[in-house]
Formats: structure tokens, sequence, C-alpha cells
């Protein structure tokens, strides 16, 4: 009997393990943070009310508790029920579901079979396709993997401002209580000036990240086979989501170097972008209302293009890239990388013969 | 002929010509420095010394070479180059290699804290080994060696390079030099990295 | 050897060495020194100036290297050494030899990351210093990079 893995390493970002059981372990999560929220919560509520010693059944507020400090105490189990909720209702919403049904859902239809298997390997140098070929897409053959997901970006702004913040209402409490209690501890206010400046901080990074990726939208790119061959050319299938109008959208082939050094305890990397390929612009696009902009078109590798390299140190990679400039929103950069294989191998003579003719 | 080609692409401040290994160490002058009167100062301070300085100068350089120079004198060497705190438990699992009267050559000695360098100093006294390492200022272990850079030095190194004929005085110039001084100080590593972009900018023909 | 052919590659001398270090003439079969991936290299080298002294072991390599402002790596696709008495004597003081190529990676001329490849010959003497000689050809025909 196999045990459901609930915690299998990602492909990339990719699930490699049942869904079923994923989805199951995700809601888990999710209700446990609602959970906790709700003791949290119910911890420092009952902690703060109390009965009045004449009237048992009459339950009273502590005094010496204002309005904002209610605010301040109930943030962490509120922040708490709010994100748990959130992913609770997203698991059982797409409980069961494939990537083909919820993209059948939208009323996109699926015309390309699944992947087939991945190119036999003999290209030293070259990086591996298993995480850019492991997610088919739902027109195109591959659905290729975003380079850096800001989800996680995203996750990282709010756990950071949700832990940081944790650590500013434990210390607004003490000095709350220091100062009903008639006392003035200035360390510890002094402490928590700066501490409340960060938290600040990461609160307005962290919505703004919200804000920007709810109002942009996700970026889909599928492509019609991979890796990619020099010379040869490619449909390749563009989906930007977002509520509002995009001044511009750009996509295109781009050919990045990236060489790290390290010395003692200095690691020093640069990556520079040493050709662009442009392949398309749209202007004036606006997406459809609860659906996205799609558009496809045909991207041809150059026929001298520098195959795909990766060693310890340098690397030299390909990706397709989309630049959108959102109507009264900075403009970003979304990139998913390629492997493009170096051109086929020749055997000319054999060795007898090449050194007859070099005597 | 793609030899020539090659030839001519070749830039001369790549990493696999200024690595540690590659340059003779120099002092701030950029005079040559005696290295077997540097190893003669070790045994003078007691056997065991630091080679300060900021980012850049030229330490980890100079580390190699002593090294190499106390190797051919048929004294045994261990090198340790540390990447991180975490490199600490293999820096005394090395040191363990080295037979008494030998010598560890640790690179980045900050890194092993205050309580890793205390471990590994006891360790060396009771193995009877010495210690030769680099940090970027003073240590609890002797100075044996102060490393510090300047357009002198930046200038002597640079004239060691491959081809130095071929391209200083034209591709570079020795106002890119002042600039790369200006721009990162002491910090040589780093004048090279701008003398890298330098040259490939002028190869390209991109106007200064 | 055809003089004209033969190429004195990078010849890399510790700074110690105070004697006399030998010199290593090394022929490719294309003049260009342009190959393409999967084609044979073939190799013809003379080592001069060894002035007597009787090498201890030759190391014969292909391998591609990368150059740039990261750290160096390499990928060593063919190796040999020679170290017995019966085998030295017929890869010193000349020989020849004839490597097949992988299909990649293939030569670049990047900005910031190069790739190289090359012969190497590695030289032991008794006395137990070494002499290394790289002789750099190209394979494939990428055009290099321009600085954007």
């Amino acid at each position: 009997m196999r045990f459901p893995r609930f915690f299998t390493k990602k492909r990339g970002h990719r699930r490699t393990d049942s869904h079923a059981w994923g989805s199951f372990a995700e809601g888990l999560f999710y209700a446990l943070l609602v959970g906790a929220g709700v003791v949290f919560g119910l911890l420092l509520v009952t902690g703060a009310v109390s009965y009045a010693p004449a009237d048992p059944d009459s339950v009273v507020l502590q005094r010496g508790y204002e309005w904002w400090m209610w605010l301040l105490t109930l943030l962490i189990p509120v922040a708490l029920l709010a994100f748990g909720g959130s992913g609770l209702v997203r698991v059982v919403r797409t409980w069961g579901k494939s990537q083909e049904h919820r993209a059948a859902a939208s009323r996109t239809v699926i015309l390309e079979g699944l992947a087939g298997p991945s190119p036999v390997a003999g290209h030293p140098g070259v990086p591996s396709c298993d995480n850019l070929e492991n997610s088919p897409g739902i027109v195109l053959r591959y659905r290729l993997p975003i380079e850096s997901p800001e989800n996680w970006t995203l996750v990282g702004f709010g756990l950071f401002a949700l832990l940081w913040n944790a650590v500013v209402v434990v210390l607004a409490v003490g000095v709350g209580a220091d100062l009903i209690g008639g006392t003035t501890d200035w360390l510890l206010i002094g402490l928590l000036v700066p501490f409340v400046a960060v938290g600040v901080g990461g609160v307005v990074l962290f919505v703004r990240a919200t804000v920007l990726s709810t109002s942009v939208g996700p970026t889909h790119v599928e492509i019609s086979d991979h890796p990619l061959v020099p010379g040869m050319s490619y449909d390749v299938r563009l989906g930007q989501g977002g509520a509002h109008l995009f001044r511009s959208i750009d996509l295109g082939l781009e050919l990045e170097e990236t060489a790290t050094f390290r010395q003692g305890t200095d690691t020093r990397t640069q990556r520079l972008v040493v050709r662009r390929v442009p392949v398309s612009r749209w202007q004036r696009v606006q997406p459809v209302p609860g659906g996205s902009f799609e558009a496809r078109v045909a991207v041809t590798i150059p026929a001298d293009a520098m195959h795909s390299f990766s060693s310890e140190n340098n690397a030299v990679q390909w990706r397709i890239v989309v630049r959108a400039l959102p109507d009264r929103w900075p403009e970003f950069t979304r990139a998913f990388p390629v492997v493009v294989l170096p051109v086929k191998a020749v055997v000319t003579t054999s060795p007898s013969e090449a050194v007859e003719a070099l005597e | 002929m793609l030899f020539d080609h090659f030839q001519l692409r070749r830039n001369p401040f790549a990493t696999r010509y200024v690595a540690s290994a590659r340059l003779a160490p120099r002092d701030s002058r950029g005079r040559v420095l005696d290295l077997p009167a540097i190893v003669d100062r070790l045994g003078a301070i007691g056997g065991s010394g630091a080679i300060e300085g900021p980012h850049g100068t030229g330490k980890s350089t100079l580390l190699f070479h002593l090294s190499e120079v106390i190797a051919a004198e048929s004294r045994p060497v261990v090198r340790i180059r540390m990447r991180s705190q975490g490199d600490a438990l293999g820096v005394l699992l090395a040191m363990r290699q080295a037979p008494r009267g030998g010598l560890a050559c640790i690179d980045s000695w900050e890194l092993l804290g205050t309580v890793g360098r205390s471990m590994v100093r006891c360790m060396a006294r009771g193995l009877g080994i010495g210690l030769m390492v680099t940090s970027h200022g003073p240590t609890d272990l002797p100075t044996l060696v102060s490393c510090r850079g300047s357009r002198a030095l930046l200038e002597s190194l640079v004239g060691q390079l491959p081809g130095h004929a071929e391209w200083f005085g034209t591709t570079i110039i020795p106002a890119d030099l002042d600039a790369a001084i200006v721009e990162a100080g002491e910090d040589l590593r780093k004048a090279f990295d701008m003398l890298y972009d330098r040259f490939e900018r002028s190869r390209a023909g991109a106007p200064r | 050897m055809n003089a004209a052919d033969a190429q004195h590659g990078d010849d890399h001398i510790p700074a110690r060495t105070a004697q006399p270090f030998p010199r290593i003439e090394l022929r490719f079969g294309h003049p260009g020194r342009g190959y393409d991936p999967g084609e044979w290299v073939t190799v013809e080298y003379c080592i001069e100036g060894l002035n007597g002294e009787r090498p201890r072991a030759l190391e014969r390599s292909a391998l591609w290297y990368t150059e740039g402002k990261g750290e160096e790596d390499i990928g060593v696709h063919s190796f040999e050494r020679f170290a017995t008495a019966e085998t030295i004597d017929r890869v010193v003081p000349d020989g020849t030899f004839a490597i097949q190529l992988p299909t990649s990676p293939l030569s670049y001329e990047g900005v910031i990351v190069k790739i190289r490849w090359c012969i190497r010959l590695r030289v032991f003497f008794e006395s137990g210093r070494d002499h290394v000689s790289e002789h750099v050809f190209s394979v494939g025909r990428v055009p290099p990079s321009i600085l954007p």
C-alpha cells in the first residue's frame, strides 16, 4: 500500500504526486490556520473579559482596554482567519477538477494532445528540460513555467508582514500595559517606534503587491513543442489576465548570460541580456472581463542561435519574455525560460582518414 | 584565421587571468613582494598570522602564493577556503589532515565566528600546526601583512595580464584605470570587473 | 611539421620555475582550427626544449572551459595519461591523436560568458615540475554576441 505523500518535492512549481491528496493537504493547512485564528482570538477575548462578581450571568469587558487596543490585539487572529479562510474556499472550489476541466469551464478548447517523451540526453552542458515539460498546455503542447513567480514574492511579503507585526503587537501590548499601569518604559517605546515603521512598511508592500497582482492578472505562455532548435518555428500562445487596460504588451525572445564569481565572503552574480528578438506587439489591449487577453503567434529561433548552456558558475539561457504596460500601473516583465538545443552534429571522416590527411 | 579571432576576443580581465593563482602578489606601491621574507616573518611572530585588508586587495592571492612557497620547502600545507559559517566543521576536519609542524591556510577567517576561531586556535595548538589566515580587519592573530589597494598596484597588476602590449594604450588607456580606481576605491576585484566591461565596450566601438 | 601551420599555445609557466621550460608545437588537422560538433579533431604535436630531461608522464586532454566574469568551469571531454616507460616513449617527444567532438557545448563568444574548447598537453618531469600547454580551437559556427 502506498501511503499518500503530502510533502512531495515539486518539480519546479508543479505537483508530482496525487492531485487529490495534495489538495487535501492544502485544505488541511488552511483549516489549521483558520483554527489557529479562532483559538487565538478566543484566548485574547476571554482574557479581556470577565464576569461581574456580583452578577455571574453578566459578562463585562475589563477596564482599561481602549478600542485601538482591541484593534491591535485582534490583528493576528483576524489575519489568520482571513488567510486561512480564503485558501480553504479556493481549495473547495477547485477540488477534484483537473487543469483541463477548469479551462473547459472558462470555454477554452483543448486542441493538442499531451506531451510526448522528452528528447534523449546527449548534449553535455545543455540544461535539463524536465522542469519545463511537466505541465501540459490547455491549447498547445506545453505550458511554460514562469521564471520567478510573483506568488512566492506575495507570500513572502505577507509572511513577513504577519510575523513582524505580531512582534509589534506584543511590544505594543507591553507598552500599553505599562502606560495603563502608570509607568513609562522609554526603552520599550524607543524600540517600538522603528518596529512600527517597519511593520507599516511591510503591510504597505504586501497590500501594494497584492493589488498589483490581482489587477494585472497572471500571464500564461504555452508552446507547441520543446526543446527548441535553431532555425525552427513554434506556435506560442499568450494569455494575459487582468481587469484593466494595457497600453501595450510585447512578446519577444531574449538570450541572457549569467556569471557568478566567489572569492572569500563575496559572491557576485551578474546577468546580461545580449540578444533580443522581438516577436509581436499589441497596443491598447483590454482583457475580456472575467477572462484574459489571448493571442497566438509564431516564434522562430534564429538559425545562428547559441544553444542553452549551464555549468556551475555560468549560464547562457533563452527566455520568452512578456513585457506589459498596464494603464496607470508600472510596467512589469515576466520571463519564461526555454531550452534551445545545439544544431545537429555532423559526423564526417573517421579518425584514421583524418590522420592520413594530416600526414 | 579563427585562432586570430580568438586572440582578439580574449578579454585579459576575465576571471581566469586575474584570479588568485595567476598574478604575482605585490604591495600597495606595485612592487613584487618578497615572499620568502614574509614566510620568515611568519616564523618570527610565532608560526601563525593573518593577512588582513579590505575586499579585493589581494589577500587570497597572497595567501595562495605564500602557501606555495611554504609547500615548496616540503612543509605540509592544508588549504581551506571558507564560503559560509557552515564550513566551520569542515575546517576542523581538514586541519586534522595536517601533520605536526604543518600549516593550515584558511581563507575568510571571520566566517568561523568567535567560537569557531577559538576552537581552531586550540586545535592548532594541540596539533602543533601553524595558521595563516585572511581577514578583513585586525584579528586575534598577529598581523603578518596588511594589504591595501591603490592606483599603483592596479597598474602593476594590469601590466601582468596577457597581451598587455597589444591592448594597453588602445583598448584600455590609463584614464580607464583612473576611472576604475575612483569608482572601486581599494577594491581591485571591483576595478577588474569594471575594466572587463570597459574592454568589451571598447572592442565593440562604444564611445568613452 | 609545417612551421606555418604549427602553433605555440598558451604556455603556463609557474612563477617559481627557474629552469628553462619546453615548447610544445601543435598542429590541427584543419588549418583554421574550426570544427563542427561530432567531427573528428586530429592533432599532431612536438615537444621541444626538453634538454635531455626525461618526462615521467604526459597527459593529453580535450576540454571546454568558460571564460569571462564568472568563476571558470571546465568540462573534460577526453583524457589520456601516459606514465609508464613504454607508453611515454610512444608519445614523447612527438605524437598524433584524434578525438571525436560531442554535440555540445559549442564555442561561444559572449560578453560576460565565453565558452572555449582546447587541447591541453601537460608534461610531468622527474624533478617534480610540470608544464602545461593549451591550444584553443573552435566548435560550431555561433557568431559572437555583442554588447547591447
